[in-house]
């Protein structure tokens, strides 16, 4: 299966790799085997060597489909995942962007998982400095928020 | 430059990452207090399923109250003065009662009694008044539960009338 990146890189890849993708899954599905190359215009070379990179290694594991919001646990990645997410922040927000995009769920959860975990047990204002967001809280509005979810807080 | 998920751009990806820390209250406590778009995205996980968290202040129970329609709140106020506990019940930035998905009968229970012995008043009677209005609340509010844990103490006597 050809596809080619948004600066027009090509790759080539298994169809079996290819098909961790629903989306392009669906997309052969429909077309059949075919020498065209799969246009995707919204990711980056780079970007899409990861993505296949994540395929390639996981290309025998089940299929997952069901939401199962129940499992969501954040600290059960294996070594080779954690591995794969140690990108900086701007790669690994665009590999959620393009797991999204090309529908690819266990990657989508790993990388939400591993920004997740960036958040876990941090202050407001630690989160703040990791992601670089601004407050734009009013004080007034800020203590009104801590005042009603103060029941949150360790006693 | 933030990550543009984490500033308004596809709120259904930062909801997704935000649901991973559903058993963490602390950590979405701190996302709620970051901005005001995490603030909208954070509240109604951590308000999802708030009772269980025993270790936590019952003062939880008083931003419900707030939620009340205003019939039910003069009713409340009457019984509260009663008993000798003055309570305001002040606007509150969302109306949390929507945000619940897991009930669980005994733990509200727990938690209104925990939150009346705050009062430092006895209890019989109005415990049974809180657990039913906010019962009628929760089904009012049009909260989409996951999970309802019917199991209650044989002190507590569900009101019918709540179901109208």
């Amino acid at each position: 299966v050809k596809l080619t990146s948004s600066e027009g890189t090509e790759f080539i890849i298994d169809r079996k790799v290819a098909e961790k993708s629903v989306l392009l899954k669906n997309m052969l599905e429909d077309v059949g085997e075919s020498d065209m190359a799969i246009p995707l215009p919204n990711v980056t070379g780079p970007i899409l060597n990861k993505v296949i990179d994540y395929c390639t290694h996981h290309r025998d594991d089940p299929f997952v489909s069901q939401e199962d919001d129940s499992k969501k646990v954040s600290d059960d990645i294996d070594d080779w995942d954690a591995e794969f997410c140690k990108v900086d922040q701007g790669t690994l927000f665009e590999l959620i962007l393009s797991a999204n995009y090309l529908d690819i769920k266990p990657l989508l959860d790993l990388t939400c998982k591993t920004v997740a975990n960036m958040i876990k047990g941090k202050t407001p204002d630690e989160i703040r400095k990791t992601f670089n967001i601004t407050n734009d809280f009013t004080p007034e509005e800020e203590e009104h928020v801590r005042k009603e979810n103060e029941w949150c807080e360790e006693r | 430059m933030a990550p543009k998920i984490l500033m308004g751009d596809m709120p259904e990806l930062m909801e997704y990452i935000l649901k991973n820390l559903k058993n963490e209250i602390y950590s979405l406590y701190s996302c709620a207090l970051v901005s005001r778009h995490w603030c909208k995205m954070s509240i109604p996980i951590l308000w999802q399923d708030p009772f269980p968290f025993n270790r936590r202040s019952p003062l939880i129970i008083s931003n419900y109250f707030s939620s009340l329609g205003e019939y039910e709140k003069i009713i409340l106020k009457e019984c509260l003065e009663e008993c000798g506990i003055n309570e305001e019940f002040s606007e509150t930035l969302f109306d949390y009662a929507r945000f619940l998905k897991v009930l669980d009968l005994l733990s509200l229970e727990s938690m209104a009694k925990k939150w009346i012995d705050l009062k430092l008043v006895s209890y019989d009677r109005l415990i049974n008044h809180i657990i039913n209005l906010l019962l009628k609340l929760f089904i009012e509010s049009g909260a989409t539960l996951h999970k309802l844990d019917l199991c209650f103490s044989r002190y507590f006597q569900l009101k019918p009338e709540i179901f109208y």
